[in-house]
C-alpha cells in the first residue's frame, strides 16, 4: 500500500482536469477510511485547487463544506500554520467561484464573504482580498458596494493571502473601467502591459477587461487590437470561456469567419464545462454569433455545426443560443438582483 | 434617489480634508434621510477615518456615538460592520483623551463598552491596555503603567496598531519612564527605515525633540527636531508636533521658528482639539516670548506679515504688536493646559507650560549623546548677483517687479521693501522666506566658473565690488527649492550678467539662472554643493572636502590621503557619494552605511567618522591648508574595518550605482526642453540627435522583456516647424525600422538631444541647453 505521500506525488502524473480529479476522490475516500485527519484535509485540498484552476470549480464547491468542517473539527489542523494559510487561500477561491453558481444565492454568497472577513480577521492578516473579491462580485449586484470595497481594498495593505500586486492592478483596471475611467484604467494597467506585473492569468485577463470596455463602447479597432493579443492566449483553454465568449461577439460584429474558426475549436470545452457562469457568457457571445449568421442567412463554410444541436438553418442556431443564452442570464439576474447579463445579451443585436 | 456609489466616486475624487469632510457629511445626511442603515454606518466610518487622519480628530469624536448608535439598533449589520466599528472606535479612543470636555469618567466608560465588544467578538485587550497607558500618563502613573505592562503581556491581533505605531508608543513610555537608552534601543528599527506607516517615524522624531527638549539638551533636541520637520510638513495633524518645533526653535534658532509660526497659523485656527491647540498655543508663545525678547527697539515688536492679520489681535498703527500675539497665545495655552489638568486631576500641562527651556546660548553646554549625528542645522543658502555697470535696481524696484511677474506655481504672500527687500513665497503649502539685500564687496568672491560661465563675465563681477545678495534656507526638497530661488532670481534680476552660490563656490552664468528657472530639472545634487581640493607640495598630499551640504543640514565630507596622482578618483568618488546623499535627503549618522561603491572584486561601503579618529593616526596632514569649515572624514568599510579610501585601496575606478531619479530628471528635462532644441535647430547647425523611445507592442515586448526601445536618430530636416530624424542604429525588436528609417521628433518621443550649433567645438544637450543663449547673442 502506497504512503499518502507517494499517492499525492503521483497527480502529478496524470492529465489535469477530470483523470486527476478522479484520483484525488480516491484518495480522500482511503483518507477518511484511515482517519488520517491531516491528510483528509490535504486531499481535499489537492482536490479544489485541480477543481479550481483546471476544473470548472463546480466539484470545489461541493468539498469546501467537508474540508471546513473538517479543519473545524480539529483543533490539531488549526494549530498547524501551514494548514491555516491554505484553508484561507481555498477560501479566497470559494469567495471567487461561489458567485459563478447561480443556484447559490446571495446571502449564501454574503455568509461566505462575512466568514472569509471572519477568518481573515481572526488570523491577523490583512482585508485587502476580501474587499478585492467582494468588490469583483457586487460589480454585478449592486454598485454602491462595490466602489466601497474597491477603496476599501486600495487602501488595505497586501500580504501573502492577497493575490499579488499584478491581479491587484488588475482588479483596479476592472473598476476603473466600469466606472468608466479609462485614463486610471489605462494607467493602472501599465506595468501588466509592460511586462513588469505578471502572473497566470495576466496579461489576458487584463486585455479581456478592455476589451469588453471597447465592446461596449462601439470602439471596434481598440477592441479588435486587445483581441490579436488575447486570443491565442485563451483559445482552447477552459478556463477562459467567458474571454472566449467576449471574442466571439466581437467577431460577430467584425469578423463572423474567424469567430466561425473561434467557435468550432471552443464549442466542445462549453458543452463540457459545468460552471454555469463561463457557460452563461459563451452562451452570450455564440449568441451574438449566431445571430450575425443569421441576419446574413448563411453559416459561413468554416462552421461546424453541432450535430446534437440539430439546427439546419442558421435562423435555428441563432434561436438556439438566444433562448439559452437568455434562460442562464436571468438566473444569474435574478440572484443578483440586477439585468446585467440580460443587457449583455442585448448588446450587440442584427 | 439616494446612490451611494455616486457618493463614493464623488468623495475619492476629492482632495482630503474639508473637502471630503463636507461630502461624506451631504452623504451621511442622505443615508440617514433614506434610512439606509448599512450606509449610515459606511459613511459615517469613512467620515471617522478622515477627520482623524486628516482633520484635527474633532469631528470624528461628535460622530463617533452616532455610528455605535446606529450600529447597536440594527444586529442584522453586525457581521458586516463589527470591525469597522472597533476600527473607529480605536481611533475615536485614542483622541478622545484630548478633548476635556469629555469626563475621565465617560472615558473610562468607553472603554469598558470597547473592552466588552472585544472580548465578544472574540479579540484581545491588547490595544485598549495599549490606549489606556497613553491616556492615564497624564493622569496617574500608576495605572499607566500598569496598563502598559498589561498591554505588553497580551499578544497581537488583527486590532492591534502596526507593528511602526506600537514601537513608537513603546518607545515613547520608555521615554516617559525616563529609560532613556532603552527607548532609543526600541526605535532602532524606526531609524533604520525597517519599521513605518503614515505617522511613523514622524512622531517618533517629534517625541524625543520634545523630551531632549525639556530635558535641555538642546543638541539632542536639535537634530531629532530637524528629522521630524523634514517628515511631518504643514498636515494639521501634525500641529502637535509643530508646536514643539516651535519651541525647540524658540530657543535654537527663533527666525525659523518664525517661519514655522506663520506657516501654521491657519491650521491652529480652523484645529477644534484642545490638546493640540494648548501645545500650539504655548509653542507660539514661547516662539514670540523669545522674539519680543530679541526685538532691538519698539518696532521691531510689531509685525505687518498678512498671515498674523488671521489672527484676532487688533492692528495698530505700526502693525499687529507681536507682545500681544504672545499674550493671546499665553491665554489660551494657559486656559487649555488648565481645563485638561481639571479633567486629568493633575498639573502636568500647566506644569509644562510653566517650565523654562534652555537659552540658546546654553546650546553648546547642553549633554550631547554618544551618537554622532550626520543631519546638522542647516544654513541658508547665499547667493551673490552681479549688474551690468550702472544698473541698480532700488528695493522698491524689485518688488515690483516680483508683483508684477509672480513665478508660476508661486504664491506671492508679501513683497516688503525697506532697507532689504522680504519676500514671503508659498509653494505647495510651504513657507518660504527670501531676503535680498545691497552690499558693497571689495573682496574678489570665491568661486569658479561652472556651467560655462566665461572668464571675461566672471572677472566683470569680480571687478564690480556692488552685489545684490540674496540668502533663503532651503526646504525638504533642496532640488525644486533651489530651482524655485532661480525663478525668483530671474524675475527679480532680468538683467543680471552672473550668479555665484557662496555656499558651493558656483558662479553661474545669467542663462543657467534662466534656463533653471524655465525648466526646474536643470538643477542637479551637484549644484547643491561644491568639492574644494587643497593640496601639500612637500608631502604630494591632496585633501578634498564638499562645500555647501549644510544648506541641506547635511555635514561637509572630506576625503584625506589622496594625492596628487590619484586626486580626480577620489574627487569623483567624493561627488557621487555627496551626491547619493543629496538624493536621499539624508546624511546617516557616523558609523552608520551612506552610499555603496563597485569594483570589480565586489562592493564597498562608506560611512564616516570624526576627523581626529584619523589624524591621531597621521592620515591627516596638519600642514594642509584646511581654510574652509572642515567636516568628517569620508570611511570605506571593507570586511568590517573602517579605512580612509584614500589609503591606496583603489587601483581601479569605482563605478557607483545609477540613480532612477536622475534618469527620470534628465528624461523629464529632455521633453520639457524640446522648445529649445527644435528652435536650436532653425538656426544653422552642424549635427543634431535625439535619442527616440519606440513602445513596443505587448506580444514583442513579451519576447524581448522590454516594453520600450531607446534608438539614436540623426537629425535629418526641419520643416514646417517639424523636425524629423533618420535612425542611427537598428534593434531587432523593431524590425520594421531599420537604420535610416525617418521619424518625427516630439517632446513626446525625444528623451534626450544634443545639437552642435555651426562653428562651436562641441554640441550642447538638453542639460547645458542655456548656452545656446548665446547663439542668439
Amino acid at each position: 500500500m502506497p504512503s499518502f505521500e507517494q499517492i499525492e506525488s503521483t497527480f502529478s502524473t496524470l492529465d489535469r482536469g477530470v483523470p486527476r480529479l478522479t484520483a484525488i476522490r480516491d484518495a480522500i475516500h482511503e483518507a477518511d477510511r484511515q482517519q488520517d485527519i491531516a491528510w483528509m484535509f490535504w486531499f481535499r485540498y489537492d482536490y479544489l485547487e485541480e477543481s479550481i484552476f483546471c476544473g470548472d470549480r463546480y466539484y470545489a464547491m461541493i468539498i469546501f463544506p467537508e474540508m471546513l468542517s473538517i479543519y473545524d473539527k480539529y483543533p490539531v489542523l488549526q494549530e498547524n500554520g501551514r494548514i491555516r494559510r491554505s484553508l484561507l487561500i481555498a477560501f479566497k477561491w470559494i469567495v471567487e467561484a461561489a458567485p459563478e453558481f447561480p443556484q447559490v444565492s446571495r446571502e449564501e454568497i454574503d455568509s461566505y464573504f462575512r466568514l472569509f472577513k471572519r477568518r481573515l480577521i481572526e488570523q491577523g492578516c490583512s482585508l485587502s482580498i476580501y474587499y478585492m473579491k467582494r468588490s469583483l462580485f457586487y460589480m454585478h449586484v449592486d454598485r454602491g458596494i462595490a466602489a466601497a470595497c474597491f477603496y476599501r481594498f486600495l487602501d488595505a495593505p497586501l500580504d501573502s493571502i492577497s493575490d499579488g500586486k499584478a491581479l491587484y492592478h488588475d482588479q483596479q483596471v476592472q473598476f476603473y473601467l466600469s466606472v468608466d475611467d479609462e485614463e486610471k484604467a489605462l494607467r493602472a494597467a501599465e506595468p501588466i502591459f509592460s511586462g513588469k506585473l505578471t502572473s497566470n492569468s495576466l496579461p489576458q485577463s487584463t486585455y479581456h477587461d478592455f476589451i469588453r470596455y471597447y465592446l461596449s463602447r462601439g470602439n471596434y479597432d481598440e477592441a479588435c487590437r486587445y483581441a490579436r493579443m488575447t486570443e491565442h492566449r485563451v483559445n482552447g483553454d477552459p478556463y477562459y470561456l467567458d474571454v472566449i465568449g467576449t471574442l466571439l461577439s466581437l467577431a460577430a460584429l467584425t469578423d463572423p469567419v474567424h469567430g466561425a474558426a473561434l467557435f468550432n475549436r471552443n464549442y466542445p470545452l462549453f458543452a463540457a464545462s459545468r460552471n454555469p457562469w463561463l457557460r452563461m457568457l459563451f452562451l452570450i457571445g455564440a449568441a451574438h454569433l449566431t445571430a450575425r449568421f443569421a441576419r446574413d442567412g448563411a453559416f459561413p463554410e468554416s462552421l461546424c455545426c453541432p450535430a446534437e444541436l440539430n439546427a439546419q438553418t442558421p435562423a435555428a442556431l441563432a434561436a438556439w443560443f438566444a433562448k439559452e443564452a437568455e434562460t442562464s442570464a436571468q438566473k444569474f439576474d435574478a440572484r443578483n438582483g440586477t439585468d446585467d447579463y440580460q443587457q449583455m445579451l442585448r448588446q450587440v443585436q442584427f | 434617489m439616494f446612490s451611494a456609489e455616486h457618493h463614493i466616486q464623488t468623495i475619492h475624487n476629492l482632495e482630503h480634508g474639508k473637502a471630503r469632510l463636507d461630502a461624506l457629511n451631504a452623504a451621511i445626511t442622505e443615508a440617514d434621510a433614506e434610512s439606509a442603515h448599512n450606509w449610515r454606518i459606511y459613511f459615517r466610518y469613512e467620515y471617522i477615518e478622515e477627520s482623524i487622519f486628516h482633520d484635527d480628530s474633532y469631528k470624528a469624536v461628535i460622530r463617533f456615538p452616532e455610528m455605535l448608535a446606529v450600529f447597536d439598533e440594527h444586529p442584522e449589520l453586525e457581521d458586516d460592520y463589527y470591525d469597522d466599528i472597533l476600527q473607529a472606535y480605536k481611533w475615536v479612543l485614542e483622541n478622545m483623551q484630548d478633548y476635556y470636555q469629555i469626563s475621565r469618567e465617560e472615558i473610562e466608560k468607553y472603554y469598558g463598552d470597547y473592552e466588552r465588544r472585544c472580548r465578544k467578538y472574540g479579540y484581545s485587550l491588547r490595544v485598549a491596555h495599549l490606549k489606556k497607558s497613553s491616556f492615564y500618563k497624564h493622569v496617574d502613573r500608576a495605572l499607566a503603567i500598569q496598563e502598559f505592562e498589561a498591554y505588553q503581556r497580551t499578544p497581537r491581533d488583527a486590532t492591534s496598531d502596526c507593528k511602526a505605531c506600537e514601537t513608537s508608543q513603546e518607545m515613547k513610555f520608555q521615554l516617559y519612564l525616563g529609560n532613556e537608552e532603552e527607548a532609543l534601543h526600541i526605535a532602532q528599527p524606526l531609524f533604520n527605515g525597517e519599521l513605518r506607516c503614515g505617522e511613523v517615524p514622524h512622531v517618533t522624531y517629534g517625541g524625543l525633540t520634545s523630551y531632549y527638549l525639556y530635558k535641555g539638551n538642546l543638541k539632542e533636541a536639535a537634530y531629532y527636531g530637524a528629522r521630524c520637520e523634514r517628515m511631518i510638513g504643514n498636515e494639521p495633524e501634525f500641529l502637535n508636533y509643530l508646536a514643539i518645533l516651535m519651541e525647540l526653535y524658540s530657543c535654537i534658532n527663533p527666525a525659523h521658528g518664525w517661519r514655522l509660526f506663520k506657516q501654521s497659523i491657519e491650521n491652529f485656527l480652523n484645529c477644534h482639539n484642545p490638546v493640540n491647540r494648548m501645545y500650539y498655543a504655548g509653542g507660539a508663545y514661547r516662539l514670540l516670548s523669545v522674539i519680543v525678547d530679541l526685538a532691538e527697539g519698539p518696532d521691531d515688536r510689531y509685525s505687518r506679515s498678512q498671515l498674523l492679520r488671521l489672527l484676532p489681535v487688533p492692528e495698530e498703527e505700526k502693525g499687529i504688536s507681536l507682545e500681544k500675539v504672545r499674550d493671546y497665545f499665553y491665554g489660551i495655552a494657559l486656559e487649555q493646559a488648565g481645563l485638561l489638568d481639571k479633567r486629568n486631576g493633575t498639573s502636568y500641562f500647566t506644569d509644562r507650560l510653566q517650565k523654562s527651556l534652555p537659552k540658546p546660548d546654553q546650546m553648546e553646554k547642553t549633554e550631547s549623546s554618544e551618537v554622532l549625528h550626520g543631519l546638522i542645522q542647516k544654513r541658508p543658502t547665499m547667493l551673490a548677483v552681479s549688474l551690468p555697470e550702472g544698473s541698480q535696481p532700488t528695493m522698491e524696484n524689485l518688488a515690483q517687479r516680483l508683483r508684477e511677474a509672480v513665478p508660476e506655481g508661486l504664491e506671492l504672500v508679501s513683497a516688503v521693501a525697506e532697507d532689504d527687500l522680504r519676500i514671503m513665497v508659498r509653494r505647495e503649502g510651504i513657507l518660504y522666506e527670501i531676503a535680498v539685500f545691497r552690499a558693497e564687496v571689495q573682496e574678489p568672491l570665491r568661486a569658479r566658473p561652472v556651467a560655462g560661465l566665461r572668464m571675461e563675465t566672471f572677472e566683470l563681477m569680480q571687478n564690480n565690488p556692488c552685489k545684490y545678495l540674496f540668502t533663503m534656507e532651503l526646504g525638504d526638497a533642496p532640488l525644486p527649492d533651489y530651482a524655485m530661488m532661480m525663478q525668483v532670481m530671474a524675475v527679480l534680476f532680468p538683467e543680471m550678467l552672473c550668479m555665484a552660490d557662496l555656499l558651493t563656490q558656483h558662479a553661474y552664468p545669467a542663462s543657467w539662472v534662466r534656463y533653471a528657472a524655465q525648466y526646474p530639472d536643470t538643477v542637479t545634487p551637484s549644484d547643491l554643493f561644491g568639492l574644494y581640493l587643497s593640496g601639500s607640495d612637500e608631502t604630494g598630499e591632496v585633501w578634498i572636502t564638499t562645500i555647501g551640504m549644510c544648506t541641506m543640514g547635511m555635514r561637509e565630507l572630506e576625503i584625506v590621503g589622496a594625492d596628487h596622482k590619484n586626486y580626480d578618483l577620489f574627487a569623483d568618488m567624493l561627488d557621487q557619494i555627496a551626491q547619493q546623499c543629496v538624493e536621499r535627503g539624508i546624511l546617516p549618522d557616523a558609523g552608520a552605511p551612506m552610499a555603496n561603491a563597485r569594483l570589480e572584486e565586489g562592493g564597498y561601503q562608506f560611512t564616516w567618522a570624526k576627523p581626529e579618529d584619523y589624524a591621531a593616526e597621521g592620515t591627516v596632514a596638519a600642514e594642509m591648508e584646511r581654510d574652509v569649515p572642515s567636516g568628517v572624514v569620508l570611511v570605506l568599510t571593507d570586511d568590517g574595518a573602517k579605512l580612509p579610501p584614500a589609503s591606496g585601496l583603489f587601483e581601479e575606478e569605482p563605478s557607483y550605482p545609477s540613480s532612477n531619479r536622475e534618469f527620470y530628471r534628465r528624461l523629464r528635462l529632455a521633453k520639457a526642453a524640446f522648445p529649445v532644441f527644435r528652435s536650436a535647430l532653425e538656426k544653422p547647425f552642424a549635427w543634431a540627435a535625439a535619442r527616440v523611445e519606440f513602445e513596443l507592442d505587448e506580444e514583442t515586448a513579451d519576447k524581448f522583456g522590454f516594453g520600450i526601445e531607446l534608438l539614436w536618430a540623426e537629425v535629418s530636416r526641419v520643416e514646417n516647424g517639424k523636425v524629423y530624424a533618420a535612425l542611427a542604429e537598428e534593434s531587432e525588436a523593431l524590425p520594421d525600422l531599420p537604420e535610416g528609417s525617418e521619424v518625427e521628433l516630439t517632446a513626446d518621443n525625444v528623451v534626450a538631444w544634443r545639437v552642435q550649433p555651426q562653428g562651436w567645438e562641441a554640441a550642447v544637450t538638453e542639460t547645458n541647453a542655456h548656452r545656446l543663449e548665446e547663439v542668439e547673442a
